[in-house]
């Protein structure tokens, strides 16, 4: 049910924030259990937006991947700049 | 990975009432894997413990028992994962922004 960490799939994750922000900082790192990736993106673009507003962004940037099923749960961690 | 193949017919209106009826059936209602006793991930668990902390008790709706509400869930909200946090109808998100409600003290005010 939770997937291993796979660089290429890291990779791929990078390249879609890298489009959808980007005037943005990122990160992608294992999460504590080394199970699940931990996403944090700072971005201007999430300024005055609520939380789930936010979350949705980085969501919509990493759709195809979540659509496809090879990205099925991340941790979200999202700062305005 | 990827199981949908096991939906065969698509998300209908009636799923979208369903949704409505069970998250104003609960102040705090959960879409979930696994019940609120017995949570079948990790984020489905913070949920769980996240609320007992509080002492606050919440609903859920198994979504591995039902292919087609685990699809019109995510329609319903244009919202990608599980679980799916509503509290008095509205939803919050899932667990990371719980867990940002829950440090923050806000998720107290939400729910009292």
């Amino acid at each position: 049910m939770c997937q291993a960490i796979n660089q290429q799939l890291v990779d791929q994750m990078e390249e879609r924030l890298q489009k959808s922000f980007p005037n943005g900082q990122f990160e992608i790192t294992d999460g504590d259990d080394g199970m699940h990736l931990q996403v944090t993106v700072t971005s201007a673009d999430f300024a005055e937006k609520p939380l789930v507003h936010q979350h949705k962004l980085v969501y919509a940037a990493l759709n195809d991947l979540l659509k496809s099923g090879e990205l099925h749960s991340l941790n979200i961690k999202t700062t305005p700049l | 990975m990827n199981d949908k193949t096991t939906g065969d017919s698509p998300i209908t209106g009636d799923h979208h009432d369903k949704i409505e009826q069970l998250i104003k059936s609960h102040p705090v209602f959960v879409f979930m894997k696994g019940t609120p006793e017995e949570p079948a991930c990790r984020f489905s668990a913070q949920v769980k413990d996240i609320f007992e902390e509080l002492k606050v008790p919440f609903k859920g709706f198994n979504v591995l028992d039902d292919y087609q509400m685990r699809e019109a869930i995510k329609d319903f909200t244009d919202w990608p994962t599980l679980p799916q946090i509503f509290i008095k109808g509205n939803f919050i998100g899932g667990a990371d922004i719980l867990q940002e409600l829950f440090d923050s003290g806000e998720l107290k005010k939400l729910i009292d």
